[in-house]
């Protein structure tokens, strides 16, 4: 099947994401650097949860298809749309294609990487397709995915929840397709231009993500010019000079999740009733605001211990607010900081009373927020929720979406902050947020 | 000996079996076109080449020069292209004749005369050159007393500044704009050239879609023909974000089998393709062409810049003369110019660091800053070539086109400044139509502008 005149342009258009047109080109080389209340020990594209993923990803990796701002599906790193082949639905890689780490990029890449997400992030969102995605051993381009509707998958795959990774990939160690290669380490995170980039390696040569432990030492930072971006503002004590300020929305919610402690708070929407008791709106966490909020609930459930994953300050942050706005005598929540590994357990178990999770957008379609917001609750609830699609207008706020989950929306983790004069930033037009590797340093 | 009856034409006609879905097979003919050459001596080659082996002894004559612009110089010019002409056939050189019966009268026992027939119009020196059979007997003489020509060739180049020297010189004056409206609205190359070589200039224009040949006529940008890319080349493993591309159109003279081509390159496809005039895929080359004099060269993008070495794009296009670039840059033109004496050399123009260097003779002049959208040619034909650039800026509104001529002497002199306030996307080069400079075409915001 021959591309369409559209997808071909949106191919083109995802290509080039650089505000600047034709005249002088855009700058090419110089370094960012930003501190940022994350935890930066390892990035999986994979991993609904996973706030690196959500704040960096797009950067680092790429799905095989994406969407352009009308939703139009167009293939990336594919080449071309999906095809029916022999009864099965076929989708054959771009020739050529190496990750950062310059591995040869193949269908047998790709059948890994949608294998490892469906049991992994992607969960609900490939629930639809068939059960297997399956190399090619006479044609290594090609991945097999059964009988589907081309177009159907074809917006499954533009999750960057479904992003191709090489086969073996390891958190710890990233690589990806993406304008930049990554090094993940416990106190930074570092992007290099990616010589190898599927879609076109970045115009800056670096940029240095410093992990902080307090949410106000990025602010500090920025007013002191140590760092040329202030997460969240611009400036701790007053406003950095020549500074911009940046929004490019939201990546993703945090949720408050409600476990098999949480006793009659376990019950699908008592989450959301929690979450809309705290005015997180007034506290400057960097939530975005939520409208039209319904009814709250105080937590009534005794003493309990509040999880979040450590070594994430806002997140941390997030938790300390939220057990003081819903704790009250004899209903204590007390903020308890796990490791990452300790926290996925409880995930899957469900052995907790109340935890505070981020839950990445995953893109893929009106239905993506709905399916990842219950992926939080329930795995097994997301597949049923995409296999039977509820009748409810998809396009409300998250936080009306969750009525039936046992996972309640704080707010939107927005990509907001200050810039300094001289850097110019660029949104992400195939994905949500930002863009670091179109943007460019001008001075 | 005997001479060849029939018509000899300049041009010959290379089969072109290829199509987009089946392109032919990578061998082309090993090249056997010679280095750029100036003006004269290319259509001395040329008609030469074209006319084929003469008896020893031919005389070789000219008409007066006819010209549509005036020409002080034009006898000298005439002498000229004989003695050339004459050098290449070994031709005996009658100075005085000017017509067949002269040189009969002047050379009754010759074995043959060739008259030249020199012309100027439309910005190019055209030759016809017409080859008579001996007449030496009386018997020859009266069976065929009007006797027409045995052989012909006609072959034409535009006016390098050798040719020019000649002619009266041309000046610059404020620049006129004529605006073409219905051009696809992301150019991001063009072309001008005598493609086809019958004397008018093609204009091509490039996408990140497709390559369109185009006719400007009433105001409006008319399609010819399209070359899609998706159907001419494979997206590139590692396109860039913000494209660079390249379209180059070789006239026939300057083709190795004397029919004119195009090279185009995009980063956002592998390597680059071959064109034949009606825009069907000759073959792909696995690196990027980029203009070099007259024809193309090749480099490799990295690091998001072109390379600082050129290679020939085919095993049958000639070596890259002075190949070595020395810098890395993200901008790019070439042409070849003559001067007033003839001396030919290919000039560069590079954007290294916003700042365009000028590379030739094997020197590097830094011109100054300029935006991303680069030609050079010898507009005026003087033998001082031009650099046309944009403006170092990245909104539209701040945009012109600069035309800055580089002296012989290393120094700058700008000849003028168009604001574009719709931005440039493109910028090239037209050959010459006629009397004053040649036209520059410039590609904004789906408008084609004709600068004169």
């Amino acid at each position: 099947m021959k591309m369409r005149r559209r997808q071909l342009l949106g191919a083109l258009a995802g290509l080039w994401s650089a505000d600047a047109l034709a005249m002088g080109r855009v700058p090419i080389g110089g370094k960012l650097e930003l501190s940022l209340p994350w935890s930066t020990v390892r990035i999986d594209p994979h991993d609904l949860f996973d706030p690196l993923a959500a704040i960096f990803g797009t950067m680092i990796f790429d799905p095989v298809y994406g969407r352009d701002a009308n939703g139009h599906v167009f293939p990336t790193l594919a080449d071309g749309m999906p095809r029916v082949e022999d009864g099965q639905t076929v989708v054959r890689l771009r020739a050529g294609l190496r990750s950062a780490a310059g591995k040869e990029l193949g269908g047998r890449d790709l059948a890994w990487s949608i294998t490892r997400a469906r049991h992994s992030g992607a969960n609900g969102l490939l629930a639809t397709l068939p059960p297997y995605a399956k190399s090619d051993p006479k044609e290594r381009l090609i991945t097999r995915f059964g009988e589907i509707e081309p177009g159907k998958l074809a917006l499954a795959l533009s999750s960057p929840v479904c992003a191709l990774v090489p086969h073996g990939y390891s958190p710890t160690a990233p690589d990806g397709t993406g304008g930049f290669s990554a090094v993940c380490s416990s106190s930074r995170l570092e992007l290099t231009r990616n010589r190898f980039a599927g879609r076109g390696p970045s115009y800056l040569e670096r940029v240095v993500v410093r992990s902080i432990s307090d949410m106000a030492d990025s602010l500090r930072a920025f007013e002191a010019g140590r760092d040329d971006l202030g997460w969240l503002g611009l400036g701790f004590h007053k406003n950095r000079a020549g500074a911009q300020k940046f929004d490019f929305g939201v990546v993703g919610w945090v949720v408050i999740v409600t476990g098999k402690g949480a006793g009659r708070f376990g019950a699908p929407g008592a989450a959301q009733q929690l979450a809309n008791a705290v005015p997180i709106e007034k506290l400057h966490l960097g939530l975005d605001a939520r409208r039209g909020l319904g009814s709250d609930s105080l937590w009534l459930g005794g003493p309990a211990a509040l999880h979040y994953p450590q070594a994430n300050a806002q997140l941390r942050a997030i938790a300390e607010a939220v057990a003081e706005k819903l704790s009250h005598a004899g209903h204590e929540l007390t903020p308890t900081a796990v490791s990452w590994t300790a926290f996925r357990q409880l995930r899957t178990s469900g052995d907790f009373t109340l935890a505070i999770d981020l839950v990445r957008h995953p893109g893929s379609g009106p239905m993506g927020p709905l399916l990842a917001l219950a992926t939080a609750d329930r795995p097994s609830l997301a597949r049923d929720l995409a296999q039977h699609p509820p009748r409810i207008a998809y396009d409300r706020p998250a936080h009306h979406l969750t009525n039936t989950l046992r996972a309640g929306v704080l707010g939107g983790l927005a990509i907001r902050g200050g810039v300094r004069q001289g850097v110019q930033l660029a949104a992400d037009r195939s994905a949500r947020g930002w863009d670091l590797a179109s943007a460019y340093v001008t001075g | 000996m005997g001479i060849r009856f029939g018509v000899l034409l300049a041009s010959l006609t290379l089969p072109l079996a290829a199509n987009a879905q089946q392109p032919p097979p990578n061998s082309p003919p090993k090249c056997e076109c010679a280095a750029p050459r100036s003006t004269v001596d290319t259509l001395a080659r040329a008609a030469a080449s074209a006319l084929g082996r003469i008896p020893d002894g031919t005389v070789i004559a000219s008409a007066a020069l006819e010209s549509s612009e005036p020409a002080p110089r034009g006898n000298a010019l005439t002498a000229l292209i004989l003695e050339h002409v004459a050098g290449r056939l070994g031709a005996r050189v009658d100075p005085e004749a000017r017509s067949v019966e002269d040189a009969r009268k002047r050379a009754r026992r010759a074995p043959g005369i060739v008259l030249l027939r020199p012309r100027i119009a439309q910005g190019r020196l055209h030759l016809g050159a017409d080859v008579y059979a001996s007449r030496r007997t009386v018997w020859t003489r009266a069976r065929a007393p009007q006797s027409g020509p045995v052989a012909h060739a006609y072959v034409q180049a535009p006016i390098d500044a050798e040719v020019r020297s000649y002619l009266e010189p041309i000046a610059f004056e404020a620049p006129r704009v004529s605006k073409y409206r219905e051009a696809d609205p992301d150019i991001v190359a063009l072309a001008c050239g005598d493609l086809d070589g019958d004397g008018g200039a093609e204009l091509l224009t490039m996408t990140r879609s497709r390559v369109l040949s185009v006719k400007l006529r009433d105001g409006k940008v008319a399609r010819l023909r399209e070359a899609r890319w998706e159907e001419l080349a494979p997206i590139a493993p590692v396109p860039l974000r913000q494209p660079l591309g390249f379209v180059t159109i070789v006239e026939p003279a300057h083709a190795a089998q004397g029919t004119g081509y195009v090279d185009a390159s995009l980063t956002d496809r592998s390597g680059s393709v071959r064109l034949d005039a009606d825009l069907k895929l000759l073959r792909r080359m696995p690196f990027k062409a980029l203009p070099v004099a007259h024809a193309t060269g090749c480099t490799w993008v990295v690091d998001l810049l072109l390379g600082e070495e050129l290679l020939a794009c085919d095993s049958g296009d000639p070596p890259i003369a002075e190949g070595k670039l020395r810098h890395r840059s993200d901008a790019f033109a070439s042409t070849f110019a003559t001067t007033r004496a003839g001396e030919g050399r290919t000039v560069f123009a590079m954007r290294r660091d916003g700042a365009v260097v000028v590379k030739q003779r094997a020197e590097d002049v830094v011109v100054g800053r300029a935006g991303a959208q680069l030609a050079v040619a010898d507009l005026d034909q003087d033998g001082d070539v031009e650099i046309m650039s944009t403006m170092d800026v990245l909104a539209p509104r701040f945009d012109a086109l600069e035309v800055r001529t580089l002296l012989a002497s290393g120094t700058v002199k700008t000849r003028y400044k168009l604001p574009v306030p719709t931005g440039v996307q493109a910028v090239a080069a037209c050959p010459s139509d006629g009397a004053g400079p040649r036209p520059v075409v410039l590609a904004s915001q789906g408008e084609i502008w004709v600068v004169r």
